[in-house]
């Protein structure tokens, strides 16, 4: 298991087998990050939970065709922001007439994120990138 | 009668990669992760927390062990074992603190708790740690039949 180029300068990186068992664990690594950061309480809670609807589609979605592969997820502070990105080398975000889920993940991520992408990287990653307010509670618009 | 030393391929869910910045989110980010994920292996909290308690003994040193401020571990488990590799290691810090042997130094706390650690992968600037716990994979107890 290694990580990608792209978590390289992030405070905290993390590739794993996307499981459902996984969820928990990124979702641990963002908290933990959040209060070592010393960020409120309020805000770890919410970035966590999209952490976790970010990780879940990658669990649910992203190999449903294939052997499986990894969730990776990377973390970086700036002056006024956190930034998160989960990425997976599945299919990506198609519509799902079969999805076992609700449909709200990404909906959700936008409720409780600044700002949120989908984008595919250069190596052919797909990302989901949220940016929450920093320690003093602002995120930088860009 | 002898056999090769076999390279045990890892099942899915059983490896991951961590890197964490030195800063203040090393701490919770280690102990957070590193629970949950070794915890799979059915070892008794006593256990986990000497392994949480040996990387926090590593943490503490890593200003001085790691060259790029970032501490990374590769974690494998399997029922009743926890392998964890650390690096990359600068070498020579890392040599010097395997050769700890007082409380309350890192390389004594790890000796302590880990069943195995050695240094592997050294060059004349980097190293890799490997360390290896043990324990007993705690008994699950069969469900009581229906009726």
């Amino acid at each position: 298991m290694s990580l990608p180029a792209a978590f390289a300068g992030a405070e905290v990186a993390i590739a794993l087998d996307a499981l459902p068992e996984s969820v928990a664990v990124v979702r641990q690594a963002v908290t933990g990050a959040g209060e070592g950061a010393g960020l409120p309480v309020g805000q770890i809670e919410d970035m966590a939970l999209a952490v976790s609807e970010a990780a879940t589609n990658v669990v649910v979605h992203a190999y449903r065709d294939g052997p499986g592969g990894p969730l990776e997820a990377g973390l970086w502070l700036d002056a006024g922001s956190v930034s998160i990105v989960v990425r997976d080398y599945g299919g990506g975000i198609a519509p799902r007439t079969d999805s076992p889920g609700l449909g709200v993940g990404l909906p959700l991520i936008s409720t409780l994120a600044d700002r949120v992408e989908l984008l595919t990287a250069a190596d052919g990653a797909n990302e989901v990138h949220m940016r929450f307010p920093g320690a003093d509670g602002a995120s930088q618009a860009t | 009668m002898s056999a090769a030393p076999v390279e045990l391929e890892a099942r899915p869910g059983h490896r991951l990669r961590l890197e964490v910045s030195t800063g203040t989110m090393a701490k919770p980010v280690l102990e957070r992760v590193v629970t949950l994920f070794a915890a799979r292996t059915g070892l008794a909290v006593d256990r986990l927390s000497e392994i949480v308690l040996a990387l926090d003994a590593l943490r503490e040193r890593a200003p001085e062990l790691v060259a790029a401020d970032r501490l990374g571990l590769d974690l494998r488990i399997e029922p009743g074992c926890v392998d964890v590799g650390v690096g990359p290691l600068l070498a020579e810090p890392a040599r010097r603190l395997l050769a700890e042997h007082e409380l309350p130094a890192a390389g004594a706390v790890i000796a302590g708790t880990a069943d195995e650690a050695r240094l592997r992968d050294t060059t004349s600037r980097e190293a890799r740690l490997d360390l290896r716990f043990e324990g007993v994979a705690a008994a699950v107890p069969a469900p009581e039949p229906a009726g």
